[in-house]
């Protein structure tokens, strides 16, 4: 059995960050069987992550077998997480994407965006919120970080 | 460095770095850091019509 990423401490963190989730939130892990050089250690990772919730469920598709699903959810890089809303069986895209492990100073992001979908809610002030509603066509942010 | 040809396409030299792009992919902005709410809706109006 590998040894674990998280430790006992940062374990407990979590877990009382999640319980402050409101709604089930299901993350989509697309990987890449053979070639896919970081996708052993995303796999544990966020198998850990979701073993602290009942909120959180997680699925694997493979990039290039269930290549349907992953341009449904734009994705074209392995290993890629995506972050979703789960209801009644029905998933609801926020648009947020992990490309790489979410490692590092990202992993605190990585557990507010999950706390956040549960929410249902960004959390973003008013006019950041009227700026965005009033866009007349989509924007795409990439947000490039290190793992470490 | 994962996804260095995508970094490289958008001149990343620094993290954090948010690339803001159209719905064609076109990049329209950078910004560098990690900064406020207000900060970034600032460089959001000044530069995406």
């Amino acid at each position: 059995m590998a040894e674990k990423i998280l430790d006992a401490d940062t374990t407990s963190q979590v877990k009382e960050f999640f319980d402050q989730m409101e709604k089930p939130v299901e993350i989509l892990f697309f990987s890449k069987e053979g070639d896919c050089r970081t996708c052993g250690d995303t796999r544990q990772l966020v198998g850990e992550v979701a073993a602290i919730s009942d909120h959180i469920s997680l699925t694997e598709h493979d990039i290039d077998q269930e290549s349907g699903l992953a341009g449904e959810y734009h994705v074209d890089k392995t290993p890629t997480l995506v972050i979703a809303g789960k209801e009644d069986g029905k998933l609801t895209d926020y648009g947020l994407r992990y490309a790489g492990v979410p490692s590092g100073h990202e992993f605190g992001s990585f557990v507010k965006d999950i706390l956040l979908v549960s929410r249902r809610d960004s959390g973003l002030g008013p006019q950041m919120r009227e700026f965005l509603g009033a866009l007349s066509k989509p924007l795409k942010f990439l947000v490039f970080f290190t793992p470490t | 460095m994962e996804f260095f040809d995508l970094a490289n396409q958008y001149e990343v030299s620094g993290v954090p770095h948010t690339a803001i792009l159209d719905d064609s992919g076109n990049l329209l902005h950078s910004v560098i850091g990690g900064v406020p709410e207000q900060f970034m809706l600032d460089e959001l109006k000044s530069k995406i019509k």
